[in-house]
Parts: C-alpha cells; sequence; structure tokens
C-alpha cells in the first residue's frame, strides 16, 4: 500500500527492508554456527560406528574428545571400488577386530539408515544399530532398541558352503529347535511386519553390496 | 514503577497461564516432556522466541503498515525461531534432536503470535520483551513439572538420574509405560489445569 500521512512507509518498501534485516540475521547464524554443526554431525557418525563395532557401548556418556580419540585409534576408513565405504575396527594390538559397514534402504515411513559390524571372520554378526528411521513409535521402532537388536549378536550370514544367506527378521518368534532359524533369523516385531520385511532386505541389500570384499575375507580365514 | 512491572510480569505465570488457563501451546507441551531436559532447554527456547519477537515486533511497532502486520510478525517469529534452532544444533545437539521438530513449531505456538499482536504492538519495548519472556516462563514452568513427572514415572528418572532405587523395582514396581506415551502426557496436563484453576481461583468466562 502507497505511503500515507500515518503510515510513512509503505507496505512493499517496509517488508522488503524487514526480510532483507532478518535474512542477514539468519543467514549470518546459519554460516557462524555450520562448522559447529557439521561437527556435530560428524561426531555423531564415529560414535555410531564404534557403538557398532563394539568399541564402545550405547550409554557409555563419551564426550567429543573420547570419541575422537578412539575412532582415530581403533578405527581404518577404507574406500572399495565404487566409491564403498568401509570402516575396519583394529584392537590394541593393531588386529582388526570387526568389519563394519553401512547399511541404508527404504523402511515403512521413510529412510532407514545403520551400520552392521561383522567379526574378523567375517560371516558372524557382532551388532547391528539402526541409527536414523522413522518407524512407528513402541512398534517398527523398537529396531533401534538393544532389547531387540541384541539378538543379532552371532547370527550367522552365510552357510556351510560359504554362500551368502544374510539374516532374515521373522513374522513371529524364531523356532530355537530349527538349526537354520537359530543361526541365520532373528524374532520379528510383533505388529511391526513391513519394517522387519524392510530390515532383511536392508541387510541382504548391503551385504550383497558387498559381497566381493567379504569373499575375499572368507576364503581368506 | 515496580508494581506496573509486576502487572505485566506475574500475571502470565500463574492467573493467566498460557498452558492451564488459556489452554494454548499444549500439542509441544504433550509431545517433548517426555523427559525433564528436554522439557527444559524447550521452555528455554520459547521464552527467548517470545521475548525477542515481542520485542522487535514492539521496536518496529510505529512503522508497521496496518495490512502487513500478521505477515512482519510471523516473519520475525519465524526467523527467531531459525536462530534458536540453529544455535541448539550447534551447543546442545543431544536435546536437539530429541526436540526435532518441535523447535520449528513454536511458530505454530499461539502464546507466540497472540502476545506479540495483543501487547507487543502497542506497548514500550521494555514492557513487551517482559511480558514475553514472562508469558515463555509461564509456559515453561508447566512443561518443566510434567517432563519431571512423566521421567519420574514413566522411567524411574529425573533429569536422567536414577531416582527410584533398585529395591523398589524388585518388590515388584514397574515404570508406568504410559507416561512415556502421549496419554500420559494428557492425563497429567489435564491433572494440572485443574490443580492449577483451583489454586489460583479461575473462573471461566471471567477476563
Amino acid at each position: 500500500m502507497a505511503p500515507s500521512k500515518r503510515e510513512p512507509l509503505g507496505s512493499f518498501a517496509f517488508a522488503a527492508m524487514v526480510a532483507a534485516v532478518l535474512g542477514l540475521l539468519v543467514s549470518a547464524t546459519a554460516n557462524l554456527l555450520a562448522p559447529r554443526i557439521a561437527t556435530n554431525k560428524e561426531i555423531e557418525r564415529k560414535k555410531h560406528v564404534l557403538i557398532t563395532t563394539k568399541l564402545l557401548e550405547p550409554e557409555a556418556r563419551a564426550g567429543n574428545a573420547t570419541i575422537e580419540r578412539l575412532y582415530a585409534k581403533h578405527i581404518t576408513e577404507k574406500e572399495l571400488d565404487g566409491a564403498l565405504p568401509l570402516f575396519l575396527a583394529l584392537d590394541d594390538e593393531g588386529r582388526t577386530s570387526a568389519i563394519c559397514i553401512p547399511l541404508a534402504g527404504i523402511g515403512l515411513w521413510g529412510p532407514i539408515r545403520g551400520y552392521l559390524a561383522l567379526d574378523a571372520g567375517g560371516r558372524r554378526v557382532l551388532r547391528i544399530t539402526f541409527y536414523e528411521h522413522n518407524e512407528t513409535p513402541g512398534l517398527g521402532a523398537a529396531i533401534s532398541e538393544q532389547r531387540w537388536s541384541r539378538q543379532w549378536g552371532g547370527k550367522s550370514i552365510v552357510d556351510q558352503e560359504n554362500q551368502l544367506t544374510s539374516i532374515v527378521v521373522m513374522k513371529g518368534k524364531v523356532d530355537p529347535l530349527d538349526a537354520w532359524q537359530a543361526s541365520h533369523a532373528v524374532d520379528g516385531i510383533s505388529g511391526a511386519t513391513i519394517t522387519g520385511n524392510a530390515v532383511t532386505r536392508i541387510v541382504r541389500t548391503g551385504l550383497e553390496t558387498y559381497q566381493s570384499y567379504l569373499e575375499g575375507i572368507w576364503q581368506k580365514n | 514503577m515496580a508494581k506496573e512491572l509486576a502487572k505485566v510480569a506475574l500475571p502470565p505465570l500463574w492467573k493467566r497461564n498460557p498452558i492451564t488457563v488459556q489452554i494454548l501451546g499444549v500439542c509441544s507441551a504433550l509431545a517433548v516432556t517426555v523427559e525433564l531436559r528436554p522439557a527444559l532447554v524447550m521452555g528455554m527456547a520459547v521464552v527467548f522466541v517470545m521475548g525477542g519477537t515481542n520485542l522487535a515486533v514492539s521496536l518496529l511497532r510505529h512503522w508497521i503498515p496496518r495490512r502487513i502486520r500478521i505477515l512482519i510478525m510471523l516473519a520475525v517469529v519465524a526467523s527467531m525461531v531459525i536462530v534458536v534452532d540453529q544455535v541448539l544444533r550447534a551447543f546442545m545437539w543431544e536435546v536437539s534432536k530429541q526436540l526435532s521438530i518441535f523447535v520449528g513449531l513454536i511458530i505454530t505456538n499461539c502464546i507466540v503470535l497472540g502476545r506479540a499482536e495483543g501487547f507487543a504492538l502497542s506497548n514500550p519495548p521494555g514492557r513487551s520483551l517482559l511480558d514475553g519472556a514472562a508469558s515463555g516462563f509461564g509456559y515453561a514452568w508447566i512443561l518443566v513439572l510434567v517432563g519431571a513427572w512423566r521421567e519420574l514415572l514413566g522411567s524411574g528418572r529425573i533429569g536422567g538420574k536414577e531416582i527410584v532405587p533398585i529395591w523398589l523395582y524388585d518388590a515388584g514396581y514397574v515404570n508406568n509405560g504410559i507416561m512415556v506415551l502421549a496419554p500420559g502426557a494428557f492425563f497429567l496436563l489435564g491433572v494440572l489445569v485443574w490443580v492449577q484453576r483451583s489454586l489460583s481461583g479461575y473462573r471461566e468466562g471471567e477476563p
């Protein structure tokens, strides 16, 4: 609206000035804080790798310095052909203690991201963590809870002939008398079948992506 | 002078509390109060946003053209909210993830625009800042109370510290799972509204 005696500034001019000032304020803040936020994200990523490779426990309150130190000392980052990130965990003697691969895929409500760590032989699961997902609280969200994810520990991703079988999330509970299920399946989450199927799919895809590398590891052991 | 300031600062804390008396801003009061810490940080975020918005709007009040005043107020609140979100992500990463979208949703909180429109547009900056901050604190202490209760009853902790002793768990005590979910917050909030209104003598329909 045009300027008048009661309102000295036209609406357009005023709005434009306010927008400019606020825009400056917001972008200045964002730019100033961007490095800190990037650091926070990176620390969090490192923390997830450390937790998945059992170098850190989830309940442990570790400060940034501790996480950086542990990561620098024990984790070797590698990049395989095809820009595939890989994380090797080393013990105090420098021997590989875990092989950690990233997992990513689509769940029921949104993307699921996590890490899968295998032991040094590359055949058994050390730990699995899902650090990002949008699954239903109380149902599918259980995938990021220890009480569900800890059953993955010790499960086999290969059969007797060293063929990749991956791990299946059952609908219902694993039959303890079935030998195949006992080594290659985990209990499902009741009420979260779709999430469970998504996890099965995501783990399989993840392992298939790294299959050639893992086959090399299995042959050596 | 002090009496006048008290007239601005005190009502939002008790007699005209935004949540229990005006029933505004309830959505986030349910969502972020699972634990005490995020509830406290959210409360402080709202104090900052409301104080800052009221101050800015009050400083500009003689210049804002009538027709675009809501737009301008929204722009100010949105900017404040973005700044708070960035600061939280930079300095309180863990809590910012717990609060996730709810810091951004402060802009939808009726209290913020309500005070900007109802007070800051027609009052000097000092008073407006006080009014905004006081309304924020009125909101914040309710959140903190609900958060503390929900964390205590739902997880046996307050502020992350274990409060319920092990021997009580061994004797058969179980954490109340519903307190961790929204319905638990509803129940607590309902009781809190009832208790606070009884104590303050509020009557429906009175100004």
